[in-house]
This record gives C-alpha cells, sequence and structure tokens, in this order.
C-alpha cells in the first residue's frame, strides 16, 4: 500500500511530467512545417512564430485543431512573453536578428527554444498543480510526517545545509522541495546519458 | 598580398552564418521526423546514416551521396565526440532514441546537423586564411600580421608590439582567430539590447 506521498511522487515522476512534455515539443518540433531557415521580414517572422507557438500549443495540450483560427494577435503576445523569459526583455528583437541573421544558430534556434521552453512551462505548472492539490487536502500533522517520510527517503539527495539540524529550512519549504523533486530524479536517471 | 579587412570580412560571424550556418539549419529543418524514437539500434544506424547522407548532398557535395555504411559510420563519429564530452558514449545516444528521453531522435539529429555545421565552419575558416596567407609565404604571414596590428591596434594589449610584427607572424593565424572570437562573444552581449 502507498502512502500519500508515494502517489503524489508517482504522479509527478520526470516520466509522466517533464519526459512527457518534452516529447510531445519534440513531436511539434519534428511536425511543423519549415519555410526558409531564414526571415528578414518582420511580418513574416511574427506569422512564423505564431503558427509555430500555436503548433507547439495544440500538441502539448494534446487537441488536435491547432489554436492557429483563434486570435492572432493574441497569441503572438503570449510569444512574445515567452520570448522575453528566453531571451531576456528584448527578446521578440533578439529573436528577430537571430533569424533574420542566422546567428547563434538562427531561426531553427529560436523555434527549438521556444517548444522547450513551452514544456518546461507546461510540465512546471502540472506539477505545481498536483503539489498544491495534494499539500492543502494535507492536516497540519500530516504535512509535518510527510516532510519526515521525505526526509527519509530522498533526505540523501538535498544538500546538508537544507537537512541539517532539524532540517528547519526543508519543513519551511517543502512544496518548493516538491518541486524540483522531478527534475532532481531526471537528473540522476539521466546520469552518463 | 592579403588585405586584413577583406578577411575579417570574411570571418565576421554574420558571413558565416549566411554562408555556412543558414544553409546547413536548412538542412536540418528540411528533414521532417515521423518518429520521435527508434525501435533498435540497425533503426537508429539506418536513420543516423539516411539523416547524414540528406544532409551531406545538400550542404556539402552537392549532390553526390555515400554509401550507407560510410555515412552511418561518419554520423556515429559526430555522435561519439559530442556524447563523450557530455560523459557519455554512442549507447547513450541510442538510448535517448530509443527510449525518447533528452530529445530523443530529434536531439540525436541535431547533433549530428551541428556536427557537421561546425566541420563546415572550420573547413571556410582554413579556406579564407590560406586564400589571404599562403601558408608556406613567411612574407605574407608578416604582411597579414603587420595589418592586423595596424588596423586593430586600439582594441589589442600594450604589451603588443606594433614594430615587430615579426614577432607574431608564425602565430598570425590563432592571434586572428582569437579576436575574431573576442569580437564574437562582444557582440552576443549586445544582442539583448
Amino acid at each position: 500500500m502507498s502512502t500519500k506521498l508515494e502517489q503524489l511522487l508517482a504522479r509527478i515522476d520526470p516520466k509522466v511530467t517533464l519526459d512527457s512534455t518534452a516529447a510531445l515539443a519534440d513531436n511539434a518540433l519534428n511536425t511543423f512545417s519549415f519555410g526558409s531557415g531564414r526571415i528578414t521580414d518582420r511580418k513574416e517572422f511574427e506569422d512564423c512564430l505564431t503558427d509555430f507557438f500555436c503548433h507547439v500549443d495544440s500538441n502539448l495540450l494534446g487537441v488536435s485543431k491547432s489554436f492557429n483560427s483563434t486570435n492572432r494577435d493574441f497569441q503572438w503576445g503570449r510569444c512574445s512573453i515567452l520570448l522575453s523569459h528566453i531571451y531576456g526583455y528584448n527578446g521578440e528583437n533578439t529573436a528577430f536578428d537571430m533569424a533574420r541573421t542566422g546567428k547563434a544558430g538562427g531561426l531553427y534556434a529560436v523555434l527549438k527554444a521556444i517548444a522547450l521552453r513551452m514544456a518546461e512551462e507546461y510540465a512546471e505548472n502540472e506539477i505545481g498543480a498536483l503539489i498544491g492539490e495534494y499539500w492543502k487536502k494535507l492536516t497540519l500533522d500530516e504535512q509535518l510526517s510527510v516532510t519526515d517520510e521525505y526526509l527519509e527517503k530522498y533526505g540523501y539527495l538535498l544538500p546538508s545545509e537544507l537537512t541539517e539540524g532539524s532540517a528547519v529550512r526543508l519543513r519551511a519549504n517543502f512544496p518548493k522541495v516538491l518541486a524540483q523533486h522531478p527534475e532532481i530524479i531526471r537528473k540522476i536517471r539521466h546520469l552518463g546519458m | 598580398m592579403g588585405n586584413i579587412n577583406t578577411l575579417l570580412d570574411a570571418l565576421d560571424e554574420r558571413t558565416i552564418a549566411t554562408q555556412i550556418g543558414i544553409p546547413n539549419d536548412e538542412a536540418r529543418m528540411g528533414y521532417p521526423l515521423r518518429h520521435n524514437t527508434v525501435a533498435d539500434f540497425d533503426d537508429f544506424n539506418l536513420l543516423i546514416g539516411d539523416y547524414y547522407n540528406h544532409h551531406f548532398t545538400r550542404c556539402v557535395s552537392g549532390g553526390g551521396s555515400l554509401s550507407s555504411a560510410e555515412a552511418g559510420g561518419r554520423a556515429k563519429e559526430i555522435l561519439e565526440r559530442e556524447y563523450r564530452k557530455r560523459g557519455g558514449d554512442i549507447v547513450a545516444a541510442y538510448n535517448n532514441a530509443h527510449d525518447g528521453t533528452n530529445g530523443g531522435m530529434r536531439a540525436v539529429l541535431d547533433i549530428i546537423a551541428e556536427g557537421i555545421k561546425a566541420e563546415s565552419v572550420e573547413r571556410y575558416i582554413r579556406d579564407m586564411f590560406d586564400r589571404h596567407v599562403a601558408p608556406n609565404s613567411w612574407d605574407d604571414k608578416v604582411n597579414i600580421i603587420r595589418q592586423f596590428i595596424n588596423n586593430c591596434s586600439g582594441q589589442l594589449s600594450s604589451s603588443i608590439r606594433g614594430s615587430q610584427p615579426e614577432a607574431y607572424a608564425s602565430n598570425y593565424e590563432s592571434l586572428i582567430r582569437s579576436y575574431v572570437i573576442a569580437l564574437q562573444q562582444t557582440s552576443s552581449m549586445f544582442r539583448r539590447f
């Protein structure tokens, strides 16, 4: 009989969260109809990225119909925000410069970065929602006991600063530690790969 | 006698991207994948060889393809080299392609594409140097270094003795390459503004 914590950890396991969303983003990259490897016109650039953004969005959400038909200005706005997360506050211009000059990997590198960042964000949202739902259903006593259970099973993976003494820092930030758990496990599983 | 300005223009990041980077990116973008995983090692071998030939005929040979054994062998050399840097080997590449992890087959093909591109860039740079400076001509080497020091003295270390270009002539290539790399690093810092 698995504990509530084990059930949660199974639901946020990297195989069903990080890896599976990354696979969907890879599939989106593999199936997008790329045109030229270089775009010098700003409007054409925005159209291409909006098409790509909608294509990845549809793949990540598992819907067969692309969101392309919905408000394209809205979708471009979302894409633009994503570009600023990837390349900094002037992300749109940085990405356009890469696409028109071919520098730093060019257009393909921009599209790849978009797909991978979208996958990361979807996975983080999913993990965050599952942890939030799990955490709020626990009583205070249960919250303390699952922290002990986690320490016993996975404490060896954590830095000693978090676990020293009575592990106060871990206890105070346990939902945040849980949110990092899939990434920690993924890195360990991929050692030497 | 070669001119330092035409050599620096030929080695400019944007020129290299236009001449080499974009055609190579387009070759990668022009190879859609129907599945991001492979069933077994034979499948993997066939696919990487087929991709290598696709990229090679489009960007390197201008049409002539390699035997499947030669193409597969070259693809594996690139993968071995790249995965070794990450602490893995060809088996790690196969495992990723088989399981769809770490980008699956998409990432494996991206690595091969980047490897072919890097080799082409290196050959292009070598050719540009040789067109401007005959490697067997001491006079050419002294002349290009003299021009280099005169034109770029403002950005060079004060320890470089401008009156003695002969002192640096045998290292002309590594000096100019270092300068070009430094310029690229500076431009990437400004790219986000």
